[in-house]
C-alpha cells in the first residue's frame, strides 16, 4: 500500500511534512486531522485543540513525554486513526494515542515513531514527495546516469 | 523530539487493513484530492492568511477560507457553503509564533 503525504507551506512559508488522516471521535464521527510527520518522535501525540475537538474518551496517563523543555503530562486518548490510500483503501491504526491536555496554540499533533514504524517513510523534500509504505510496496535506489 | 518516559506500551500500534467498498474508494480518493487543493491553496495564500488572521482557526474548503474560533463551527459554516463537497477540508489553528518551530 501506498500512503501519500504533502509538503505544507506554513503560515510563516516553511515547508512542513503532513499527512491527512481522521481521528475516530467519542460521537463515532470521524475526524479530519492533518499530522506533522515527526521521524524524531517516539509517540503519536494529539494536541490540545484536537483533543477537545475530538471528544474521545481520555484519562490521565501514567506517562509523561519529554523533550526541549520539561517533561509534560499527558492524556491517554481512547481513538483509532484512519489512513486512505491511494487507491481509497482504509487502514486502521488501533490507539489509544498520547493527548496534550494544554499546550501552545496552533501546535500540529504530531504522528510519531508509533505508527511510522509500520511503514517504510519516504520524507523527499527536494522531490515534493512524502510517501508511506507497507505490504507489497517497495522502494528502491538509483544512480543517475 | 518526544521522547515517552514510563511507558509500556509496544513501541508500535498496531494496523488493520479493512475492506473497502469501491464506492467508499472513490469518494476518499475524491476527498483526498480535494484535501491536496486546499492544502495547496493554503501554501499560495499563507502569508496574508497570516497576517490577516493569527491564532484564529481556519477551514479551507473548495479553495475558500473560512476563520473563526471554534473549529466546530468553522467546519460547519464550511461544509454548509460547500454542500457538494464530502469531505477534504483542510483545517489548522493559525499560531501566533513566528520563529522556527521545534516540537518539544
Amino acid at each position: 500500500m501506498i500512503v501519500l503525504g504533502e509538503w505544507r507551506t506554513d503560515e510563516n512559508g516553511v515547508l512542513t511534512p503532513v499527512l491527512d488522516c481522521f481521528l475516530l471521535g467519542g460521537s463515532g464521527k470521524w475526524l479530519a486531522v492533518s499530522f506533522l510527520i515527526d521521524s524524531g518522535a517516539e509517540r503519536t501525540v494529539l494536541s490540545p485543540e484536537i483533543l477537545r475537538d475530538l471528544d474521545a474518551p481520555s484519562q490521565m496517563s501514567l506517562d509523561t513525554l519529554v523533550g526541549i523543555g520539561a517533561a509534560s503530562q499527558v492524556l491517554t486518548v481512547s481513538s483509532r486513526l484512519r489512513l486512505q490510500t491511494v487507491d481509497g483503501s482504509e487502514v486502521i491504526v488501533n490507539g489509544p494515542f498520547f493527548g496534550l491536555p494544554q499546550g501552545r496554540e496552533g501546535e500540529l499533533s504530531i504522528l510519531g515513531r508509533d505508527v511510522l514504524g509500520n511503514f517504510a517513510a519516504i520524507l523527499d523534500r527536494p522531490g515534493r514527495v512524502i510517501a508511506l509504505l507497507h505490504g507489497q510496496h517497495h522502494y528502491s535506489i538509483h544512480e543517475a546516469a | 523530539m518526544i521522547i515517552a518516559r514510563n511507558h509500556d506500551e509496544p513501541e508500535l500500534k498496531t494496523i488493520e487493513i479493512v475492506p473497502t467498498t469501491p464506492e467508499r474508494r472513490a469518494e476518499n480518493v475524491k476527498a483526498h484530492e480535494e484535501w491536496r487543493r486546499n492544502v495547496h491553496w493554503f501554501g499560495a495564500h499563507a502569508k496574508e492568511i497570516r497576517d490577516a488572521h493569527s491564532g484564529k482557526c481556519i477551514v479551507i474548503l473548495g479553495q475558500e477560507l473560512f476563520v473563526g474560533d471554534d473549529p466546530r463551527e468553522v467546519r460547519a459554516r464550511a461544509h454548509a457553503a460547500h454542500p457538494e463537497l464530502t469531505g477534504g477540508e483542510y483545517v489548522m489553528r493559525l499560531s501566533i509564533h513566528r520563529g522556527p518551530k521545534v516540537y518539544r
